[in-house]
């Protein structure tokens, strides 16, 4: 705000505050639907984080129901499964932001260098296609290569060892296959950010580059990745919210809910999902939903202050 | 500026947190002013009906807002069905009906959701995926005995065999579909097939004699049976079992007719060799390898005569849901007639805690129950449009020959109104099933906890813990799918203690105890 105000004010005389505030009441006014929309949307029901903390009874509403402390949020711990499920919710989480950032600044620098324009739409287009599939077709799309009757690489094996091999029961093979799928799924719209900043590079750096005589590696390591830099760094702080979520269809669809695959299938999302399906208990789905907020809240400011420490101005905040 | 912008969010959630709590105090009071005046109300209005004791035709009639569970389906003819009941309803109780149909995955939510949210809701179902515990403890049903007593002669008459089942806490909340609620565990099946092929099937076959029938049908070339990755405890449909919870979460009574002893049935020894059974079934290869990951249901490989047959609960009408026109089904009982709580409470009608008049809802209700063709109306639509009776019977209808046939004139799969024994029945079932539904219940024997449901509003974290465990361990045993079954139902059993199940069980003992000591 007072940064804003300096640069504004330069060169034309100091206003009152009243005057200042008719001078951008117009501003105001425009930004007024979307602050009122934030408001409603985002800040409203912050009041509804209680539910995580009371026994939510529907006859008496949320402010009328009792408090029962943390107990919404034993029934996370209450399993030996818990381990399982944070580690998995993790572990791909983090894996997966840093093989999406590899990937993605990958594609969008090689989808530059294409140049004519109609094979370039055609690529990114056909990047981003899966990204708009639904998870239930894309489950069905993975089970035609590895269902154990008819699926196309489980019959290629059995061709050439002879051994039939149980996708669907070994989870050792899952954390590749759902690392794929994911990859396959998030590359077209993971590299869109990249590649609009890709764009906004000035061409001038590359031609003086190729006149001294450097090599495409060369520019791509010193122009092109310092330049995407701040992107990057914003985006994997951004990322880093989402830290204790899963994509719910991706895990609950794509291994087609099989119980022996649980120990790599299973986050925190499906094992509220599953837990909760019969019991329909809000509390604790609330309760879920608040750890998940609070866990990406911590991953969010602690990953800010470290990219903080490294260089003040990619920091978000 | 970085302090800046940390005061500024401070002082925005401050802000919220201000606004918020005068939210809280200018609504709570409201709230609860709102719900005397209701209450009082209607304490006003059914004082009023006790002493007129008659139907006030005076008045405008009052619109009575009642739910059909089914499956999504079209019901086209909803407005006709509307018409023809409110024919009925107007001259004889002075009110006209809007029948709401709901998703059977939705009815809970819909329900709890519109009372929460002040919709017009008047008469509710619960049971089926929303039971009666729950919606009592959710403060979504309006106590009904006064109203009862009141207004709902031929109501309390018709479900008086299951009364008890119908109170929590010695209150009435709801009004069962099923007054006559005997059920067994049953295997339905193929006939055309079994006679072809020379299988025996008969009421309470033992495991090998459908073993040996597996053999038979493999040669050629149709499955057993298939569970699919269920995570069901798919035994109670082989056995007399009464149980807690949809698979037995909260223990289940071994012998219901004579021992009140809540057991866990996983640790069962009968459990255990169910599950070894399967992995023969599985072995030999009676059912089909890729039954876990195919989702095709196991009523549509019946129908299309790759599965010879399935577990499922027997009563004298379970067969039309089976039947096609493709080849003959039979039935067979595996368990003796058992009146359960469960059975009773499996779909029932209710009135909604927010409904502004309860005397006309218990009005329709009574009339619900005192008229069969206003009953047949609301199970199968109008006469002519939606079924026609079959020739040569007197209370069989089918829905062949109609636009109904595809159900999507009027269909309600779930729900079942009035006294069975007044309404028509659907073919295959034949006039007969009046007296066949009077014996088979005059023949069962009651479980020893008829009447009792389990409270389990205080074990939520162990029920969430119970239900996972299932949903992991479950299907692979039920499939025969595991490599050693006596080490997976250990590491289940392992699971389920850690889970909290035992402390779930004694909980539920010393409710049953104390029930039954009243």
């Amino acid at each position: 705000m007072s940064d804003k105000k300096k640069i504004n004010s330069d060169g034309t005389k100091k206003r009152s505050f009243g005057a200042a505030f008719l001078h951008w009441l117009p501003f105001y006014l425009m930004g007024a639907p979307g602050l009122i929309y934030i408001f409603i949307n985002n800040y409203m029901p912050l009041a509804g984080l209680q539910i995580a903390f009371k026994n939510f009874n529907f006859a008496k509403g949320m402010w009328d129901s009792p408090w029962i402390g943390f107990k919404n949020f034993e029934f996370l711990f209450k399993s030996k499964d818990a381990f399982v499920i944070v580690r998995n919710t993790l572990a791909y989480n983090i894996a997966w932001i840093f093989i999406g950032m590899f990937v993605g600044v990958g594609a969008a620098i090689l989808l530059n260098e294409v140049q004519s324009a109609i094979a370039k739409k055609f690529y990114q287009t056909a990047i981003l296609l899966p990204y708009l599939m639904s998870m239930v077709v894309i489950a069905y799309l993975v089970y035609a290569y590895l269902s154990p009757s008819s699926g196309l690489i489980t019959k290629a094996i059995e061709h050439l060892s002879g051994k039939t091999v149980q996708f669907y029961q070994e989870p050792k093979f899952w954390p590749f296959i759902l690392t794929f799928v994911n990859q396959w799924r998030g590359i077209g719209f993971g590299m869109i950010l990249y590649l609009s900043s890709l764009l906004g590079i000035d061409p001038g750096y590359y031609e003086a580059a190729s006149l001294d005589g450097a090599t495409k590696w060369q520019q791509i390591r010193l122009i092109t990745i310092p330049l995407l830099k701040p992107t990057i760094l914003m985006l994997l702080i951004l990322n880093m919210g989402q830290i204790f979520r899963s994509d719910f269809g991706l895990f609950y669809q794509v291994p087609m809910m099989q119980s022996p695959l649980f120990p790599v299938t299973q986050t925190i999302d499906t094992y509220v999902y599953r837990a909760l399906m019969q019991l329909n208990n809000v509390g604790m789905s609330a309760a879920a939903s608040f750890i998940q907020s609070v866990v990406g809240f911590i991953f969010i400011v602690t990953a800010n202050k470290i990219v903080a420490k490294l260089d003040e101005n990619s920091a978000l905040f | 500026m970085k302090k800046k912008a940390i005061s500024a969010i401070l002082t925005g959630v401050l802000a919220v947190s201000v606004f918020a709590g005068c939210g809280s105090k200018a609504e709570a009071p409201a709230k609860d002013t709102a719900k005397e005046e209701t209450a009082e109300a209607g304490a006003a209005e059914a004082g009023e009906a006790a002493e007129a004791s008659v139907i006030n035709f005076d008045e405008d009639p009052y619109e009575v807002a009642i739910t059909i569970i089914g499956l999504n389906e079209s019901n086209n003819d909803l407005e006709k069905v509307e018409e023809a009941v409110n024919a009925i309803t107007l001259p004889k109780i002075n009110a006209t009906v809007d029948i709401q149909p709901l998703f059977i995955g939705d009815m809970g939510t819909t329900t709890t959701m519109g009372i929460a949210g002040g919709e017009k809701m008047d008469i509710v179902t619960v049971g089926l995926v929303y039971s009666l515990s729950n919606a009592v403890s959710d403060g979504v049903l309006m106590p009904l005995d006064d109203l009862l007593a009141e207004r709902g002669p031929a109501a309390a008459e018709v479900t008086a065999r299951v009364a008890e089942a119908q109170k929590i806490d010695g209150v009435t909340y709801a009004l069962s579909g099923y007054p006559y609620s005997a059920i067994s565990g049953g295997i339905v099946y193929n006939k055309t097939m079994a006679d072809e092929l020379g299988i025996d099937m008969h009421d309470e076959m033992t495991w090998d004699e459908l073993t040996a029938a597996g053999e038979k049908l493999k040669e050629k070339g149709v499955y057993l049976t298939k569970y699919g990755n269920s995570s069901q405890l798919n035994l109670k449909f082989e056995s007399g079992f009464d149980v807690f919870g949809g698979s037995g979460e909260y223990g289940i009574l071994m012998n219901p007719a004579d021992s009140a002893t809540i057991e866990n049935v996983y640790a069962s020894e009968l459990f255990e060799k169910f599950c070894e059974r399967n992995k023969t079934w599985f072995d030999n290869g009676y059912l089909p390898a890729d039954q876990m990951t195919d989702s095709t249901s196991v009523q549509q490989m019946f129908a299309d005569q790759k599965l010879f047959m399935t577990s499922t609960a027997y009563t004298p009408d379970q067969i039309a849901v089976w039947t096609n026109d493709k080849f003959e089904t039979g039935i067979i009982r595996m368990s003796e007639p058992l009146v359960t709580t469960g059975g009773a409470v499996e779909m029932m009608l209710g009135i909604a805690a927010t409904s502004e008049r309860p005397d006309k809802c218990m009005d329709l209700l009574n009339l619900i129950y005192e008229d069969g063709e206003l009953a047949t109306l609301l199970n199968y639509g109008v006469e002519g449009l939606d079924y026609v009776k079959v020739e040569g019977t007197e209370n069989v209808i089918t829905y062949e020959g109609t636009t109904n046939a595809d159900h999507s004139g009027y269909y309600t799969v779930f729900s079942h109104f009035g006294d069975p024994m007044k309404r028509v029945v659907v073919a295959p079932i034949t006039d007969q099933y009046y007296d066949e539904l009077k014996k088979f219940n005059e023949e069962s024997r009651t479980s020893v906890a008829f009447g009792y449901s389990f409270n389990a509003d205080q074990y939520p974290t162990e029920a969430a813990a119970i239900s996972a465990v299932l949903q992991e361990k479950l299907p692979m045993l039920n499939a025969g799918q595991v490599s050693d079954v006596h080490a997976a139902v250990e590491d289940l059993k392992a699971a389920l203690d850690q889970a909290g199940m035992n402390d779930v069980i004694a909980g539920n003992q010393e409710q049953l105890d104390a029930y039954l000591a009243k």
